[in-house]
């Protein structure tokens, strides 16, 4: 029997994220809910990151007065996937940005949000 | 008295749930603004995820980015093309 920790949850939640994000992005039919699949996919993939830098039984990557440094850097959680995240957060607000401008400039042109239609390549 | 760390499991448990339902909700939805909203919602409870797993900055600039800014420009392409799903 695993023992269930909060590290085991977050590879589920991340891992079900994954597999709708790539469910949505392959098997629906809107562009718009395409974009909210990407966004899915990337939430996933941020959350499998952070817990593989979590460490059980540790703390905040805080350097608090009063703790050593040898015993802050046994017990603190991995700084890098942090900063890596935390960089993937704000790029994936100006992908979606652009995907949505692309997805406007699409509905001007063919006049429908379905990619089975667009697909076929008739103008309005 | 419940110990922190099997209070933070508990929440953990309610965590996937609500990411799981919230995903799947915000795909099958008609209305593409209640998808927009419950992505947004989905986007909570991950931040409180990154919260229960050491990363506390990440909770704050998910809460923020995920549940204001991405469901605000979904909203506004949807208002530039239509609102509902086409057959």
């Amino acid at each position: 029997m695993i023992e269930v920790t909060i590290q085991l949850l977050g590879f589920i939640a991340a891992a079900l994220l994954i597999v709708i994000g790539i469910a949505g992005m392959v098997f629906l039919d809107n562009m718009i809910k395409k974009i909210i699949a990407f966004t899915l996919l990337s939430d996933g993939v941020n959350l499998l990151l952070v817990a593989i830098g979590y460490i059980e039984g540790g703390v905040v990557p805080i350097l608090l007065p009063g703790m050593s440094i040898t015993e802050f850097t046994m017990r603190a959680a991995l700084v890098f996937p942090i900063g890596i995240v935390l960089t993937n957060i704000v790029i994936g607000v100006s992908t979606t940005a652009i995907l949505v401008a692309l997805v406007i400039m699409l509905y001007r042109r063919y006049g429908t949000l379905k990619a089975s239609v667009i697909l076929k390549g008739e103008r309005r | 008295m419940i110990e922190l760390s099997s209070s933070f499991i508990i929440m953990g448990y309610v965590m996937v749930i609500a990411i799981t339902v919230g995903a799947i909700a915000a795909l099958l939805q008609k209305d593409l603004i209640r998808a927009a909203f419950l992505s947004g919602a989905e986007s909570i409870a991950l931040a409180f995820f990154f919260q229960a797993l050491l990363a506390p900055d990440l909770g704050l600039t998910q809460a923020i980015v995920g549940t204001v800014l991405l469901p605000g420009i979904i909203i506004l392409g949807i208002f530039k093309t239509r609102r509902t799903e086409e057959e």
